[in-house]
């Protein structure tokens, strides 16, 4: 069973100071929808999810065939995942975690794209960190690649997060 | 949102890893009382902060859109995960209960083909309640439809 987790951060309010009324109601929408879709994403995480399908070795598969073979349904969510980084050299989750890594979760006709980090020690948890716009959500992912102490610092909050209190 | 949530899932009765787990990860064990300072802020957990963020997210929400806009939105994304997780569904009775396709198209009265075609996603909005129903009991797998109490 992976838990799905949304942090704080992934809350944080977007730029809109220079949007017209018009694109801010459209980024409200957009908004809501990425809500929405990341937090139904939760029922495909439960008990008929084996762990071992959310790990960054079935992205390729995945984004190869997301409707054929294996656990398709996580093959769909799997082929939506982008920019992959995994847990940077000397960083605490690399020592810990070798299986944690980043990535971008992206939905069609969305604007707004997730970042998203797996986890799975002590047990498998998928935590949202990061939210905005499409375009700079490559450079959010590649902000972590190099930064061990950034990685480490959202990985251990989606570790530290109390189970018990998951609002899913 | 909060107040209450459908759940459908297939029993699995293993032990859930998290209890497994030392209470200092888990935050279910309390630990010993340490005197603060008045003045100093008691520090919140990680999902506190986060249930306060959402909180605030939504707020704003529900100031910038319109219930229908909302609910437009998140019928798109139910259709969505009903395909996916009916796709989940229908394989893991298949595969638990050991039948071929016909033999549980005939047991459970859904035409074989429309069982391959739900396990592979082809139904845009997924299986019918009914259908899940008849292949779990055909197929002797437990299947939990629930609605969970707030907190539970």
């Amino acid at each position: 069973m992976v838990l799905l987790v949304p942090l704080e951060s992934c809350f944080a309010d977007l730029d809109t100071a220079r949007l017209m009324p018009g694109e801010r109601k459209r980024l409200a929408q957009a908004a809501h929808a990425l809500h929405i879709r990341v937090r139904m994403i939760n029922h495909l995480l439960g008990p008929n999810c084996p762990v071992p399908d959310l790990r960054r070795a079935r992205i390729a598969d995945a984004k190869a065939a997301p409707d054929a073979g294996g656990m398709v349904d996580i093959a769909a969510l799997l082929s939506r995942f982008s920019g992959v980084v995994p847990a940077p050299p000397g960083s605490e989750a690399s020592r810990r975690d070798p299986h944690s890594y980043a990535a971008v979760l992206t939905f069609p006709r969305l604007p707004l794209a997730a970042g998203v980090l797996y986890a799975e020690r002590p047990d498998a948890r998928l935590g949202v960190f990061w939210r905005g716009p499409r375009e700079t959500a490559a450079g959010a992912m590649e902000s972590l690649r190099g930064t061990a102490g950034r990685y480490d610092a959202v990985w251990e909050e989606l570790v530290l997060y109390p189970r018990k209190k998951a609002r899913n | 949102m909060t107040a209450s949530e459908f759940t459908a899932g297939i029993e699995d009765h293993a032990t859930d890893p998290a209890e497994r787990h030392p209470p200092s990860v888990q935050g279910g064990a309390r630990p010993a009382v340490r005197h603060r300072p008045q003045s100093a802020p008691v520090p919140r957990d990680p999902a506190t902060r986060a249930h306060e963020a959402e909180d605030r997210f939504l707020r704003r929400l529900d100031e910038d859109l319109d219930p229908r806009e909302a609910g437009e939105a998140t019928a798109e994304a139910g259709k969505e995960i009903a395909r996916l997780l009916g796709m989940q569904l229908v394989r893991a009775i298949v595969t638990r209960s050991g039948m071929t396709l016909a033999e549980l198209s005939e047991r459970s009265g859904i035409a074989a083909e429309t069982i391959s075609r739900l396990s592979v996603g082809k139904r845009a909005t997924g299986p019918a309640l009914w259908t899940l129903l008849a292949l779990a009991e055909a197929a002797n797998v437990p299947l939990t439809v629930a609605i969970e109490s707030a907190g539970a």
